[in-house]
């Protein structure tokens, strides 16, 4: 199948988005809901908030962010050339479709647990599948920031309880979304 | 004689350094305690990573380019999860991350590639 190249950066371009949304959605449900403190609450408890704070975090972090995640997996899988890309943008649709499901099955349903733990796993992989695409497509200097991210997440995992763990894991995660946009946009440049 | 690429003198220099600050951060925050070997331990292994960094730049150097560049970030990685479970200083933890940061912006030049991967026999 013949694709313009020009598409991929747009698709890119959904990466920023999504971060951009997460973090404004994350801070205003932070902001409504004065009860929850970072790293002591976990975000899931946002979205069972009685304030604004719920509709933020549901529709905000997990809905939007979530359609966007998954339209950049789509991306990443239709305009690349190598494995270890194509699985990354397979595993981050799935990723952003199960962050979708975790707005809609909130902490007081039983699903919550086993969607949000999957989403977690798929999003982490999806970083392991990247980081071998970009050191496979010479893109090094992206492979090697992915290697510190991963690294980094194992280690919050074991030093760290599950709400600090979550908080940090997520910026981290964030970051990377952000390094792989640019690594996107810059490919779709040079080609 | 071949002469050396300014840009592989300092990535040599720089690892040099790392290793350097490492073992003052040792130094200067040793405390006699349970953990002290595990403390001990993260400076002494991050200490290693940096000089053999620097090991790496030197003619006849063990590593190809692209495994001095994993190495370096690999070593970077460390000092991260170090400043993690609270062995390292995480002043100590900024330095070191800014001293890999230099390492790789050394590495990512084309005079240092083309010499790690010529100079490694």
């Amino acid at each position: 199948m013949k694709v313009s190249k020009d598409h991929g950066t747009a698709f890119a371009w959904l990466g920023v988005t999504g971060v951009a949304v997460f973090v404004f959605s994350w801070l205003c449900a932070a902001s409504a809901d004065s009860a929850w403190q970072f790293g002591v609450n976990t975000l899931s408890e946002l979205g069972v908030s009685d304030t604004d704070a719920s509709c933020y975090f549901n529709l905000g972090c997990c809905a939007v962010t979530g359609i966007l995640i998954a339209a950049l997996g789509c991306g990443r899988t239709i305009y690349s050339k190598n494995a270890g890309h194509i699985a990354c943008g397979v595993l981050l649709a799935f990723g952003g479709i199960l962050l979708v499901l975790v707005g809609v099955f909130t902490m007081d349903t039983d699903e919550h647990k086993v969607i949000a733990v999957s989403a977690a796993l798929f999003l982490f992989m999806g970083i392991i599948a990247a980081t071998a695409g970009n050191w496979v497509a010479d893109r090094k200097i992206f492979a090697g920031a992915g290697i510190v991210i991963i690294f980094m997440l194992v280690a919050m995992f074991f030093a760290y309880d599950t709400a600090e763990f979550e908080a940090y894991g997520i910026i981290l995660a964030m970051v990377w979304f952000l390094l792989e946009s640019v690594n996107m946009i810059l490919s779709g440049k040079k080609n | 004689m071949e002469t050396v690429p300014r840009i592989v003198k300092i990535g040599c220099a720089l690892g040099f350094i790392g290793g350097i600050i490492c073992m003052i951060g040792l130094a200067l925050f040793f405390e006699v305690e349970d953990s002290a070997l595990a403390n001990m331990g993260a400076y002494m292994l991050i200490a290693v990573m940096f000089f053999a960094l620097a090991g790496g730049f030197a003619k006849g150097g063990q590593w190809s380019w692209n495994v001095l560049l994993l190495m370096t970030f690999l070593t970077i990685a460390a000092v991260g999860c170090s400043v993690i479970f609270e062995v390292l200083d995480v002043n100590v933890g900024i330095i070191l991350v800014a001293v890999g940061a230099l390492i790789v912006a050394s590495l990512s030049m084309p005079s240092s590639k083309t010499w790690t991967n010529r100079m490694r026999f």
